[in-house]
């Protein structure tokens, strides 16, 4: 099996078929602590692509509750189960290289689900369906499909809610815990396991932006891809007899549309211009030829993960190199987000409550236009005001505010949106108006 | 005379980590809710909203932070925002976009 490199692993890796990288990759930027989990998104994506025969159980765009839920249930645990069965006690990550560019988060000292299927089954299968093989993965049944997010946050319906699901049957205690909101779409993967596991070779990636499709002629629907994608995003469709999953709403990305983008600039794909939260925000980052990023300091993507490392991949310990990065949830317990995001977790949640001024500007500038920001550019202001923050470790943080300016740029380099921080407001509660 | 113990129905139980059947609604050792609305409220007031904006995501039902809402009810909510307020204030930001495009609903 060749090797190739990934630097979310800081190392290289197994995998079935040699590099080969785009010249631009979408990726995008999730702020979790934003999230209320509206589901604007999940259904902004169903009315667009998944609304047809065949498709309804299919979510293309999920939101989760974490760390109860999931789509489908228990995905995540599950394959992180089948990993630590696979390599008892050795999941764990290397931090002493960490901060290197081509070490980020340090060293994965673990197996991917590409190394951790065992060499010899490979060898002795004689056909590819019997090993299925190149990849760790399973098969949701069709009940794990079921219900997604229903009941997630409440373990009974809410009393002002009329829902046919709610009943009157069993309740549990609605529980007091901590949650957290996962907002999960294709992560379009650098090395992509549903890729790998194509026995048709029917997904690719395009070259122009490495978004992964699969070619709905070639695919036979064997489901070795639904088997394959550890994130679960590649769902199977009865109807035609084919697996489907997240494009990333290309017809948008590629600015075609005369309607929405008569000056053919890439628009943000339909979850992320629904946004209720201002969670999101998406781009394309330069590729070099070895694969790693382009050094890009104004590209709002490259910022947050390369320069400030204030959003992290989800489960890179998988392999797969996704392009999906998250700004962890900071009130979240440490262990849990170093599981889920990586060793990276504790500085990003460090370099998040307290961001530094560009940053600071960089995230107001989340969902502020439909097109998709290419460049942005800080146009610094004078202090106007502070305050304090603690910072994970317990220790307080000043967090200074400035009358800057940022500004976004689409692809063609022309300003799309300029926004000024004005100055931290204090309001007086509305019953005390008249005590002075 | 001896009191035989009185019997609980299951719904009455405590949830428990082993129970295959309840996985979904056991709560996870760690974590502070009051942390985490704190934490809400800091995203929102540096996005600009104020307190009533704020009161809005929790108590419209459809939203996932109801539950806190639902649970504590709205005065213990409100206070909540006001304190958070009260220390961090709310960014107040100008925006212009520059270049809109075609449709409502884009």
């Amino acid at each position: 099996m060749p090797k190739v490199y990934n630097w979310q692993l800081g190392r290289e890796m197994l995998y079935p078929y040699p590099e080969s990288h785009p010249k631009r990759q979408f990726a995008f930027v999730f702020n979790i602590n934003r999230c209320i989990g509206c589901q604007t998104c999940t259904m902004a994506c169903k009315s667009t692509w998944t609304f047809s025969r065949g498709q309804e159980y299919m979510w293309w765009n999920n939101v989760e509750t974490k760390p109860y839920g999931g789509y489908p249930h228990f995905w995540d645990a599950k394959l992180l189960a089948m990993l630590e069965r696979a390599n008892p006690g050795g999941q764990a990550w290397n931090i002493g290289a960490q901060g290197n560019a081509q070490t980020p988060y340090g060293i994965f000292d673990g197996k991917t689900i590409f190394e951790a299927v065992s060499e010899e089954q490979n060898q002795e299968a004689e056909t590819f369906q019997e090993t299925s093989g190149r990849v760790l993965g399973y098969l949701p049944s069709d009940d794990e499909w079921d219900a997604p997010n229903i009941y997630e946050d409440t373990a009974r319906r809410p009393e002002n809610l009329h829902r046919r699901w709610g009943g009157e049957g069993a309740s549990l205690p609605a529980h007091q815990s901590w949650f957290f909101h996962l907002q999960r779409i294709c992560n379009h993967c650098t090395y992509p396991g549903c890729l790998a596991a194509c026995p048709r070779q029917a997904i690719y990636k395009r070259p122009e932006d490495g978004v992964v499709l699969i070619d709905q002629e070639r695919c036979r629907g064997y489901r070795k891809c639904v088997e394959a994608c550890p994130y679960k995003k590649s769902m199977y469709r009865g109807t035609t007899r084919t697996s489907e999953k997240c494009i990333a709403c290309y017809p948008r990305l590629e600015g075609k549309d005369s309607f929405l983008t008569p000056d053919g600039v890439p628009i943000e794909t339909r979850c992320m211009a629904a946004c209720v939260g201002k969670i999101r925000m998406q781009g394309f980052v330069k590729i070099a030829k070895d694969g790693t990023w382009e050094k890009d300091p104004d590209n709002p993507i490259y910022y947050m993960v390369k320069e400030e490392k204030v959003a992290l991949p989800l489960y890179p310990q998988f392999g797969t190199e996704p392009n999906g990065y998250y700004i962890p949830p900071r009130w979240v317990p440490m262990d849990y987000l170093i599981q889920m995001f990586g060793p990276g977790a504790e500085h990003a949640v460090e370099a998040y409550v307290c961001p530094s001024r560009r940053m600071l500007g960089l995230l107001q500038l989340f969902r502020v236009a439909q097109k998709i920001i290419a460049r942005f550019k800080l146009i610094e202001g004078k202090k106007v005001g502070e305050s304090e923050v603690a910072l994970p470790n317990g220790k307080k943080k000043t967090l200074e505010i400035f009358n800057d300016t940022v500004v976004g740029y689409d692809t063609k380099d022309r300003q799309v949106v300029q926004l000024t921080v004005e100055e931290p407001v204090f309001e007086r509660p509305k019953e005390h108006y008249n005590s002075i | 005379m001896s009191k035989e113990p009185k019997l609980r129905h299951g719904r009455d139980k405590e949830p428990e980590d082993d129970d295959p059947m309840e996985l979904r609604m056991v709560p996870v050792p760690g974590g502070d809710p009051l942390f985490m609305a704190t934490c809400l409220v800091e995203e929102y007031a540096r996005l600009g909203l104020d307190e009533e904006a704020i009161l809005a995501l929790f108590r419209q039902p459809i939203y996932q932070t109801h539950a806190l809402y639902r649970g504590r009810g709205e005065a213990w909510v409100r206070e909540l925002i006001r304190s958070v307020l009260a220390r961090t204030g709310r960014l107040r930001v100008s925006v212009t976009v520059l270049h809109h495009i075609g449709g409502c609903d884009a």
